[in-house]
């Protein structure tokens, strides 16, 4: 089913010249900018030495 | 002054808000491969995604404006309502736009993420033209 989705996609993309750019919320940029935030100080522990 | 039909603003208002939010998508995924590349150090990738995030905070309440106005006045927003909502715009989602700017300012135009910054830059003057502001957000961005 998912095989059927994925070339239907493909060929509206083709034959439409269509981008198929997923909507993103800003709920999502949000939850994306956290964990980039987050990225590199895995293993910190805060002020009261709670990792 | 506000010329462009209300109901048509407030649609258009929205779409231009999604189109922010996956260019800003976009920026938050490059400045992850940047930082990854080694190319940006930890300090700037946190400031860029303080940035992203503030943001990200910003859209989201600017998208809330929008539904209750549409909530509260349906396809007859009245014009003092536009104004108050570019107002909103202006304070919150251009605010954080021009912090971002200034850190972006600090890793060069010339990188990837200078691309995601001109897309965004372009999307908000877009935005900001549908209210009838266009000069003044550009004269804001151009400041920086």
């Amino acid at each position: 089913m998912n095989e059927k989705i994925e070339f239907l996609k493909q060929l509206i993309s083709i034959l439409g010249n269509v981008t198929l750019a997923e909507a993103v919320t800003w709920a999502e940029v949000e939850e994306n900018a956290r964990a980039l935030r987050a990225e590199g100080h895995e293993g910190e522990t805060d002020e009261n030495g709670i990792s | 002054m506000l010329t462009a039909c209300p109901a048509k603003s407030i649609e258009t208002a929205r779409a231009q808000s999604m189109s922010m939010a996956r260019y800003a998508n976009a920026g938050v995924d490059i400045t992850r491969d940047l930082f990854r590349e080694g190319v940006i150090s930890l300090a700037q990738k946190d400031k860029i995604a303080d940035g992203f995030l503030n943001l990200a905070k910003a859209g989201q309440l600017f998208d809330e404006t929008l539904a209750a106005i549409e909530k509260s006045y349906g396809s007859n927003v009245p014009r003092t309502e536009l104004e108050k909502l570019f107002e909103s715009f202006n304070g919150i989602v251009v605010a954080k736009f021009l912090d971002l700017l200034k850190e972006m300012k600090l890793v060069g135009s010339g990188s990837r993420l200078g691309e995601v910054i001109e897309i965004l830059r372009t999307t908000i003057l877009a935005a900001a033209k549908i209210f009838g502001k266009a000069y003044e957000v550009r004269q804001q961005i151009e400041a920086i």
